[in-house]
Parts: C-alpha cells; structure tokens; sequence
C-alpha cells in the first residue's frame, strides 16, 4: 500500500512541479522582492525596522490565485481527459486512494511553495537590515501563506474534478482567480451590499471570504479573536472544497462527465 | 471452478432519465475472445467501462471470474504523461500492479517499442503499443480493449492484431470492441451486435453455419434440434448449426429428403453476421 502511495504522489508531484509552475513561481517571488522594493518594504525595514504585510503579499494578493491555480487545475482533469485515469483505476488502485494521494500532493506541494515564495524575500531582508533575527519573517508567514496557497489550492482541486475539459478547468480558474482578487471582491461584494442594502459589518464580514483577506488576518495572530475567527473560516473552506470535490470525483462516472 | 470469467446478468444502466443499457446478458468463456460489434453510440464503450468497474450498473450484476485483482484495461485513447519515458511509464503501471517489469520490458523490445523515448514522442500507432504492453503487465487473465485499432494505418493495425492474437494463443480471454468488421473476423471466436443499448446477436464464430430454407414443420424440427442441437427462428426458416461441414452436409441430404427447399447455406462471419442485421433492420423499416 505504501509503496502504491508513495508512486501515485511522486507523479503526481512531478505534475505539479513542472516548468509552468517553475516559471511561473520563480516570476512571483522574483516580484516580490521587487515590490518590496518599490512599495515602501524597504523604507519601512530602514526606518522602523518593520516588516509591512502588504509590502510582502503584493504580488500574492495580486497574481496569487492564478499562479496558484494556474498549478492544480489540470490535476485530475487531464489524467480523466486523457483516459489515464481509467488504466490506474484498472490497475487495482480505487478512487479514494487515488484522490488521497491528490491531497497530499496538494499539502506538500503548498508548503513547498510557501517556504519557495517567502525565502527570496527573506533573504533579502535579512541582508538589507543584517540582522538575523528578521528570519522569522519566513515562519511568521510560512504557516497563513500555506493555508492562504490551500485555500486556492483545493479551489483547484475542485475545479479540476467538476470540469468536463482541462480548457474548461483552465477558464474557470481564470475566472474564479478574477472574482476572488480582494481588491475585485471587496468591489463586488460592495456593489451587491449597495443593492441589497447591506449594513457594512455584513459587508466586511462577506468579504473575509476571500483568502487574501484571510491571510493578513491569520498573520496577525497578536489580535486573537480574529485570528480564531479566520483560522475556522480557512479550514472550513479548505475542508468543504476538498468534499465537494471528493463526492464529485467519486459519482462522476455516475455524473456522465466526458461521456 | 468456473469455465468462465466474466458473467453479466440482466445489466441496465441509466445516466438521468435516458437508459444506456437494456437487460444485457453475456459470458464469456476462458479463452474465448469475445467481440462487440456496435454503431457510435450503441452503448459499446458504456458496457465496457461497466465490465472493467469503472461504473456501477443501475441494475444487474457483472461477475469477473479470475485470479487477478486487476484486468488488462485499454481505452479507446490514452495519453501517458508526455515528459515521462515509455520504460518509467510502464515502471509506474508495473509498481501499482505490484508485478515485475521485466516481461514489459522485453515484450518492448520484442514489439520495436523505444523505451528511453519519451511518450510525446511516440508516434499514435506506437502509442497503442505502449497502452497494450501496460494493459499486458502483471500478465492479467482477463482483457478489456476499446477499439484497440482506431486510428491505426495498416501497418499499425496489422501489429496490433498480431499482438491480441498472442494473448488469445496464451488461453486469456478478451473482450474486444470495434466497427473494423474485417479486425473482428479475424480475431473473434464470439460475436455480439449491441443496437440501442440491447444485445441483438449473440453466438460463437466457429464451425458455426446458417441454413436458410422453406417452412419447415415442427414436428421435424424437433426432431432436428435433438438430432444435432440446433437452434432456429419463430418461422422454422433458419437454422443455426454449431457444427462441423460434415454434419451440415448431413443435415441438408435430412432435409432434401423430406422435400424442405435449401435457400442458403453459409458459414457464420462477422461480415454476413452484420450484413443480415442490417438487412432485417431494412426490412423491418420497410
């Protein structure tokens, strides 16, 4: 069983490590030592000796949802496409194991990514200030920007198993990457609050959905109550999309996708 | 012990309120190779994915007799991972299997299959090789082949039929899916035509011939079923005899005697298997 496992989650890591999310990822962190630069991080580090959120989740909260999702939402939606799903489940392997060995995928994946995205900038920040102890940046971050990265991560998950092509799964993560931008989704949840005629606590309160909001509330774990309030709301995300997207993998057959 | 290995009974499937399948029953027989034959849609693909477990049937069983917890699977089309070589694409299959590479390997060799090639690069023909030899790795009893010559050139197509027949002469039984009619004939032993979801035609190939003729009375008939256990339609115009030509000759000086017209007599193929479907399809149009 383990050597199964072990198997399936090293293509799968292969997958997902390719020279798209290698490129892609190396841009991002690449970008985020540049903003850190260029958005005040740098004055802020000089003459505070403050470390600024913004300054180094720019490029995340920008351009986060799609590299993230840019990685994931062909995961199992070209292995299905292209009918290797079939010859693995015919190989004696069943679908909840196979999906397991996607989670895990997903898990180790994140993480890398987050230590990959944050360990740029921290060098850098620890060289421009010389002191050492500005290391902990990276683990102040490492574990919000993990969870932030799953958040989208299993998003992808579930696009990738509710899509019937890797095109669709491609235009829906686009979109969806679009719609949960926090600038874009504070706008849009303002401009349907104005409609509605929403107090603005509702209209805050929705607008944590998004999880770059998520993160910078999970990154200031000094105000506790928020912290608690994010912390539950992230992993309810996290574990309702990786349900959904389970059931859905599960019955698809049963759905008539791809017939 | 079962001389079989796969049992299907009363299978239905249904996706929503459209019904796929209608009531199919087969068997299939160790070592026989089991072709369907089917227009696109039929239902051929749906009752393939059924037998290999990739679905569940709305009602009915399917019942796989074999010793294996796997089965030699191919799609109609595959596309391995692009970046991976053909050797490391069939380690993988070969280690979920949990079964040794090595006869893989060599069947590689043996089938002029590049295995330091990585799978981008294999031209289609080549990469229906490499889905066979991973559907043969494990050495399964059982095969499921879905259209394994489409797309095929001649070359390719002629390999490949040379590759079932291999298996068929190593006594595993296969199920095989097609529209080449000409493929079927020369690797089936059994023949079934599914039309609309429903088995129209079921029987074995060989030794197998029709007899077309007049009326025959039923008293006769009878006589001629225990004699040499045949099987005809409601009319008593047609007879099917699992037989050699020596007892098919017998037959016909039966029936000249007792003044019944012979019409017809031909040996069972895929092709007048087909044609006369089609025919009575026409008819029954008209």
């Amino acid at each position: 069983m383990n050597v199964t496992l072990s198997n399936l989650i090293r293509r799968d890591m292969r997958k997902v490590f390719n020279m798209r999310t290698l490129m892609i990822w190396g841009a991002i962190s690449f970008i985020a030592v540049f903003f850190f630069f260029t958005t005040g991080g740098k004055t802020a580090l000089m003459q505070k000796n403050e470390v600024e959120f913004m300054a180094l989740f720019l490029p995340q909260i920008i351009f986060g949802a799609w590299a993230i999702l840019s990685i994931y939402f062909d995961l199992i939606s070209s292995d299905r496409e292209h009918n290797v799903l079939d010859c693995i489940l015919c190989a004696g392997i069943s679908k909840p194991m196979i999906f397991c060995c996607k989670i895990i995928t997903l898990l180790l994946a994140s993480l890398a990514l987050s230590f990959s995205y944050l360990l740029p900038v921290t060098a850098v920040i620890v060289f421009i200030s010389g002191d050492i102890n500005h290391c902990t940046v990276l683990l102040q971050y490492l574990l919000p920007l993990w969870g932030y990265i799953m958040v989208y991560a299993t998003l992808g998950i579930a696009i990738s198993v509710i899509a019937r092509s890797t095109k669709t799964a491609l235009i829906v993560s686009l979109a969806s990457g679009l719609v949960l931008m926090p600038r874009f989704f504070i706008l849009i949840i303002d401009g349907i609050g104005t409609i509605f005629k929403w107090t603005q606590a509702t209209k805050d309160g929705i607008s944590m959905i998004s999880p770059g909001v998520m993160m910078d509330a999970l990154a200031q774990y000094s105000t506790t109550s928020e912290y608690l309030k994010m912390e539950v709301i992230f992993s309810l995300s996290i574990i309702l999309l990786i349900t959904a997207a389970f059931f859905v993998f599960y019955k698809q057959d049963e759905l008539n996708y791809g017939e | 012990m079962n001389d079989y290995v796969l049992q299907v009974k009363n299978l239905d499937k249904s996706f929503g309120k459209s019904k796929i399948l209608h009531g199919i029953n087969l068997t299939i027989d160790k070592g026989e190779v089991y072709g369907l034959i089917g227009q696109n849609g039929a239902g051929k693909t749906t009752l393939l994915r059924l037998i290999s477990g990739l679905m569940k049937p709305s009602s009915g069983s399917i019942t796989i007799y074999t010793d294996r917890k796997f089965t030699g699977y191919m799609p109609q089309s595959c596309r391995f991972d692009d970046h991976t070589s053909v050797a490391n694409t069939i380690r993988f299959f070969a280690a979920l299997k949990k079964v040794d590479v090595s006869d893989s390997f060599a069947l590689c060799e043996k089938l002029n299959l590049n295995m330091s090639k990585k799978v981008k690069h294999l031209s289609p023909g080549q990469q229906k090789k490499l889905q066979i030899v991973i559907a043969m790795t494990g050495d399964p009893d059982f095969y499921i082949l879905d259209e394994p010559t489409a797309g095929l050139d001649p070359n390719a197509t002629f390999e490949m039929m040379e590759i079932i027949k291999s298996i068929h002469r190593r006594g595993k039984s296969i199920i095989v899916s097609s529209h080449i009619i000409s493929d079927m004939d020369e690797i089936c032993t059994n023949v079934a035509i599914i039309e609309k979801g429903k088995l129209t035609y079921d029987r074995r190939l060989e030794e197998s011939y029709i007899v077309k003729t007049s009326p025959i009375p039923s008293v006769i008939v009878d006589v001629l079923i225990e004699r040499y256990s045949l099987q005809t339609n409601e009319d008593k115009t047609v007879l099917y005899v699992n037989a050699d030509k020596d007892i098919v000759s017998e037959l016909i000086k039966e029936l000249t005697a007792h003044n019944i017209n012979i019409f017809e007599v031909s040996a069972f193929n895929v092709k007048n298997v087909v044609q006369r479907q089609m025919k009575e399809r026409k008819e029954d149009i008209q």
